[in-house]
């Protein structure tokens, strides 16, 4: 409840100016110096305003005599792009006292309602209380991470949606678990990967969804043998074919260990994954 | 997840079989997008041309892979590639035999045990002619039960 008396009256600052702010005040003003349950009032009274200027300007003025009641006040930007900062002032005797501050975007608006503040949007929405910022300790608003702070790996509290957690260094980029039963290479599972190739016997070439920035990646080749028996011919070494990693692509290899020459062999099942920036 | 495998015919007369995979149907853009962007070896670049295949059609047994050609209607195996592997496969088959051969050669030498030298002489002689098969062989299968036959793997 807002109660004027004969030295107060209500007053908007327009800090800003070039917006277009229209203002509603609706009052009732008693017949009396109190207010009390016989109290009688002269009807209630609507003032407004079109301000465009940085200025001060009365909401509404004080009684010549009892007391005024403010019912309700509207202060509207409906300007299409300008904002403007807002104040509403008690002037009492040449004294400003704020009673409420805010900045109007464009559209939005401040409203009160016996005495109770709203600060609405353009779409209608009523503000609410500003969260504080979340943290390991305090729940509040978060704000989900980008791929350049996933890669940066350093906020400790920004979000990660599903789609940004490979652009982290430390995740896989890329993976996949390859066989070439029956003479066909076939990519079993995958993540990151359009394509495997076949090249040679105990070659395979893995191609990436997303190239990587440098070649600087890193890639990690590994193989399951199609026997348990540790003969030469059983065994299956693995590695990185010499010079093959490009940014869009890489090649692994795998041979047994029969004779001293080595022979290329294909494992049971490849297995691929790679870290790096992309 | 949509699928499909496609024969690469290499810069050297090799193929490599590509298997691709993404959520959006698989047209020839991607397939050689992918082609342009995988790594081989030098002497298999640039790609000489590509084609769809199905898995069925690729041969499942992988002793000649390596001479394993794509007419682009049908894989086959190049007869003098896989010549060549046979005879490679041979040699390595042969090698650890040789040095231990060669090793009980020298100690039938030391002791002075001529029938056992020339016995080992004559199982180096046979060692040594183990291409000889091979090298007579006119088919694929025939180098692949040749293979069997000496016990190459």
């Amino acid at each position: 409840m807002i109660n004027l008396t004969t030295t107060d009256k209500l007053q908007v600052v327009t800090g800003t100016g070039g917006a277009s702010i229209d203002t509603m005040t609706t009052f009732l003003t008693s017949n009396s110096g109190t207010l009390s349950s016989t109290s009688t009032f002269d009807p209630a009274t609507t003032l407004v305003n079109a301000i465009t200027t940085a200025t001060t300007t009365d909401l509404c003025a004080a009684p010549g005599a009892g007391i005024r009641n403010v019912k309700k006040i509207v202060i509207r930007n409906k300007h299409a792009s300008v904002t403007e900062t807002i104040k509403v002032v008690l002037d009492r005797s040449a004294t400003d006292t704020e009673l409420f501050a805010a900045t109007l975007l464009a559209g939005e608006e401040l409203v009160c309602n016996e005495g109770v503040w709203f600060h609405y949007d353009a779409n209608g929405g009523v503000y609410g209380a500003s969260l504080l910022a979340a943290s390991d300790t305090v729940e509040g608003k978060v704000r989900y991470a980008t791929q350049a702070e996933m890669e940066a790996a350093s906020s400790a509290v920004l979000a990660v949606v599903p789609s940004r957690v490979k652009n982290h260094p430390g995740v896989v980029k890329a993976w996949v678990r390859a066989t070439v039963s029956a003479g066909a290479p076939t990519m079993a599972h995958q993540f990151g990967v359009t394509s495997v190739t076949d090249a040679a016997l105990g070659i395979m070439t893995v191609t990436f969804s997303t190239a990587f920035s440098a070649v600087n990646y890193a890639i990690f080749v590994s193989a399951e043998r199609a026997s348990t028996a540790y003969t030469v011919a059983n065994i299956r070494n693995t590695n990185v074919r010499n010079a093959s990693p490009g940014t869009g692509s890489c090649q692994a290899e795998c041979w047994d260990q029969v004779a001293t020459t080595s022979n290329a062999a294909d494992p049971l099942t490849w297995y691929v994954a790679t870290l790096g920036d992309q | 997840m949509n699928s499909a495998h496609v024969a690469l015919t290499f810069a050297d007369g090799t193929c490599g079989v590509m298997h691709l995979v993404r959520e959006e149907p698989i047209d020839s853009a991607f397939i050689e997008d992918n082609i342009r962007r995988s790594a081989f070896d030098a002497d298999k670049v640039p790609v000489r041309r590509w084609a769809p295949v199905s898995p069925a059609d690729v041969p499942a047994d992988r002793t000649f892979r390596n001479a394993l050609r794509y007419d682009g209607k049908a894989f086959s195996h190049c007869p003098i590639h896989s010549k060549e592997i046979a005879l490679a496969k041979v040699r390595v088959h042969r090698e650890p035999r040789f040095a231990a051969l060669d090793a009980k050669r020298m100690a039938a030498g030391r002791t002075g045990d001529k029938a056992l030298a020339a016995r080992l002489d004559a199982e180096a002689d046979a060692l040594a002619n183990l291409t000889e098969p091979v090298k007579a062989c006119t088919t694929v299968e025939e180098l692949k039960k040749t293979l069997q036959t000496l016990g190459v793997e």
